[in-house]
């Protein structure tokens, strides 16, 4: 290892613009051809020290005091027109979500070039260049190609191509803000191993933001533990994984779902019932499409009453249109859905409202699914009144044994979504879903936008529901997610049932190649 | 805002400070500035400005009623359409399509031939303008917002058309709504303006703002701040009044917007 450090973090203070203090105190010195992984929670800060070390402030938010050396050269100290030279060159960043990060109406070629145009390289320079770049991230160049749009490209080619951005000027630092987080797992994959063979290629530092620890695990040299704006915790990955110090380190390490290779019976977490004769739901030959695509093809499968059914797939095998075409809200859907052996029809609209009410579905991303308009104790009392059986006088205790029930803080109550925390959201949107009384509850992806240690309570809260006789369908790509909740899986791919089973049947004896390779790329972690 | 209030005061109390009758003749015509006639007198000899502290009223009573009444009528009519989609929203289109087409000022100008002169018929074609404008823009929101999840999940759970559109889609449609409120509101001041500076607004011997520029064009070289007060108080108030709008729309918008950046 070189004796100097490409990049010194020296005392680094972030603050709010009221002077609430985000980033406190963080030192930090990353060698040449290192990896330092910053990991937290979200609100923990990381993402704000990583736009600090180029040289940027979030709205409302203020550098403070501290130094970010590179090279030698305090960039913070820089007048601006210098600092812009560095950034962007010297200094780089793969943002978290490709799709926002390039400009929808400019082709990708024009988009790169724009960089190498604005730090002063030539024309003849560019080409060559930009061919190495997109060699290098695997993605073919040529003419058609960089002619594209970004619309056109998938979320892991538009990340290849930020990817490729950031290393095309020949940086000294490259800052990766979860640059996998929005990718499905088999992408995140191909994208991590992209990333390790850069790092070994190239002759930069990198940072790399994230809550996933897994992905720590499989990319870092050395590791960062921030916890509320302070550095918690530094360490080599070993020391991190398997002698962590603080408290909340363990913690975060503690609350990763793993596969159950190692527990000694799966049937000690996953509570099994014996299913009843009939099935709650079935599915039958269920086929999907959008407008001339065809999503699903051809689903079948049942749920028992007080089960979970685990439905996996990457993104765009089908799995949140069935999820949707099951709640009603999907209108382009053929085949028979029998719900208590009756025949289900597909529209919202043409179901009862009892029936209506027998289905829940929670959503993805609680920041899209809670009316921000709406405090948290409105938006239950919504869902319970629409009982008209129920007296007045017994809402509001319906209202409050549901948010307590999702253990929600009573301060919380009168307040409004953007006041929440995103895992806090999502409890309101499962209080919402309860408080229909519903025989079954879909759950589309409902923790992925959540952090680990959030993710943990969640799935907890879910297994207590499931005790209570719940059904549920729980959609999702996380495979080491699901071990932990649904006695049978589904496993789907470009609409197609590749797979279905007992869960441990399936984890522990896969038949398809596609779920081997689920299986495979289903990062683990064996502390 | 001062100067939104300074309008909107001197257009509704102007009639209760003026020193002299609209319509009384007090002298000469064109008579300079002077302490008695702090406007001096218009074409007819007229004190100008007690004609100008009368001449607000019709404007704004007409304008403000003529942008209420569109609003309330297109902001339903949109969020239905919006929500419901399928053949009432084709048609809601359709016929909002077809006002459009016809242009504004002329369009008032036969309507007002056709009915003669008089406020109620000026507000009914203002309203009949701005209708088709504020339900595509209503429209086009409640198409955005009607695809939030809180709006799929409502419907998943049963809840009706009327509770949806008033608990979850109008509360998120506000901000836009009252940006262009503001800017309709200009819109109507103007048209009516204009249709008085064109003779089709109150009849003489009314005093009226758009009327008085007009008919004190004669006069613009000997006396230009008979017209040049009017005119600049139309397009202050105008100003004043999307600006007012405009900051009131930022303020509910900022207070639901997430920080979560």
């Amino acid at each position: 290892m070189p004796s100097t450090p490409t990049l010194v973090v020296d005392a680094l203070n972030l603050s709010d613009l009221n002077g609430r203090s985000i980033v406190r105190d963080v030192s930090l010195s990353v060698n040449v051809g290192e990896v330092l992984a910053i990991i937290g929670e979200s609100g923990s800060g990381k993402t704000s020290l990583a736009l600090g070390l180029m040289g940027f402030a979030r709205p409302g938010m203020r550098i403070g005091s501290g130094r970010v050396i590179i090279d030698g050269r305090d960039v913070l100290s820089l007048p601006a027109e210098e600092l812009r030279a560095y950034r962007g060159n010297k200094i780089t960043n793969v943002p978290q979500n490709p799709t926002a990060s390039f400009s929808p109406r400019m082709r990708i070629g024009t988009q790169i070039r724009e960089v190498l145009e604005a730090h002063g390289r030539d024309q003849s320079q560019c080409h060559s260049l930009i061919e190495n770049a997109l060699e290098s991230v695997s993605l073919p160049n040529n003419e058609a190609f960089l002619k594209r749009y970004p619309f056109e490209l998938s979320g892991g080619q538009l990340q290849r191509v930020a990817i490729a951005v950031a290393f095309i000027t020949g940086p000294r630092v490259v800052v990766m803000d979860e640059p996998t987080t929005g990718l499905d797992v088999s992408t995140q994959q191909t994208i991590l191993e992209l990333i390790r063979k850069l790092v070994q290629t190239s002759e930069a530092s990198f940072v790399y933001v994230t809550h996933d620890l897994a992905v720590v695990h499989s990319v870092a040299d050395r590791v960062a533990v921030m916890y509320r704006g302070d550095v918690v915790e530094t360490g080599t990955r070993e020391q991190i994984f398997k002698a962590a110090r603080h408290d909340y380190t363990r913690m975060l390490l503690k609350s990763i779902p793993r596969l159950q290779h190692t527990s000694t019976s799966p049937e000690a977490v996953v509570p099994q019932r014996p299913p009843s004769a009939a099935p709650l739901l079935s599915l039958q030959n269920m086929q999907a499409s959008h407008g001339e695509l065809k999503a699903v093809n051809g689903l079948s499968f049942d749920i028992a009453q007080g089960q979970c059914v685990g439905l996996i797939g990457g993104s765009g095998s089908g799995k949140t249109t069935t999820g949707r075409a099951i709640t009603g809200l999907h209108t382009k859907v053929e085949g028979k859905l029998l719900f208590e052996g009756r025949q289900l029809p597909w529209r919202v609209r043409d179901r009862s409202k009892a029936d209506l009410r027998a289905i829940q579905i929670v959503f993805q991303n609680p920041d899209r699914s809670l009316n921000p308009r709406e405090s948290i104790s409105q938006c239950v009392r919504r869902a319970v009144c629409l009982d008209a059986s129920l007296a007045p006088d017994v809402v509001e205790g319906h209202v409050s044994r549901l948010l307590d029930r999702v253990r929600l803080p009573k301060r919380t109550w009168s307040l409004y979504p953007d006041d929440l925390s995103g895992g806090e959201r999502q409890r309101v949107a499962v209080a919402r879903a309860l408080a229909t009384r519903p025989k079954l509850m879909i759950c589309d992806e409902i923790t992925s936008a959540l952090d680990v240690s959030i993710q943990a309570s969640v799935i907890e809260l879910l297994l207590e529901l499931k005790m209570d006789g719940l059904s549920m369908l729980f959609i999702t790509h996380n495979l080491p997610l699901v071990s932990d909740i649904a006695e049978t899986l589904v496993i789907l791919k470009d609409g197609n049932m590749v797979e279905t089973g007992e869960t441990s049947a399936v984890l522990f004896n896969p038949q398809h190649d596609y779920t081997k390779a689920l299986l495979a790329s289903a990062l683990q972690l064996r502390a | 805002m001062a100067a939104v209030l300074v309008v909107v005061t001197l257009a509704v109390f102007g009639p209760f400070i003026s020193p002299f009758q609209y319509d009384e003749i007090v002298g000469g015509p064109f008579q300079a500035i002077s302490v008695e006639h702090w406007l001096g007198t218009d074409y007819l000899g007229r004190d100008a400005l007690s004609r100008f502290l009368y001449g607000g009223h019709t404007v704004l009573t007409v304008a403000i009623l003529a942008t209420g009444i569109a609003y309330v009528l297109a902001v339903p009519i949109g969020i239905i359409a919006g929500l419901r989609r399928g053949a009432l929203d084709l048609l809601v289109i359709a016929i909002s399509d077809v006002i459009y087409a016809l242009p504004p000022t002329i369009f008032l100008l036969v309507l007002l031939a056709a009915t003669g002169p008089s406020i109620p018929a000026t507000v009914l074609g203002i309203v009949v303008l701005h209708v088709p404008r504020v339900l595509r823009i209503a429209r086009l929101i409640t198409l955005d917002v009607a695809t939030s999840e809180y709006v799929e999940a409502a419907f998943a759970r049963g809840e009706g058309w009327m509770a949806i559109s008033l608990r979850d889609i109008l509360p998120n449609i506000l901000t836009p709504i009252f940006a262009d409120f503001g800017v309709r509101l200009c819109g109507s001041i103007i048209l009516y303006a204009s249709l008085s500076y064109l003779g089709m607004g109150l009849p003489p011997p009314a005093a009226d703002w758009g009327l008085m520029i007009s008919e004190n064009r004669i006069g613009i070289t000997i006396a230009p701040w008979l017209a040049i007060a009017p005119a600049l108080a139309i397009a202050l108030f105008s100003v004043a009044v999307s600006t007012l709008s405009d900051s009131f729309a930022r303020s509910i918008g900022r207070s639901s917007r997430s920080d979560n950046a």
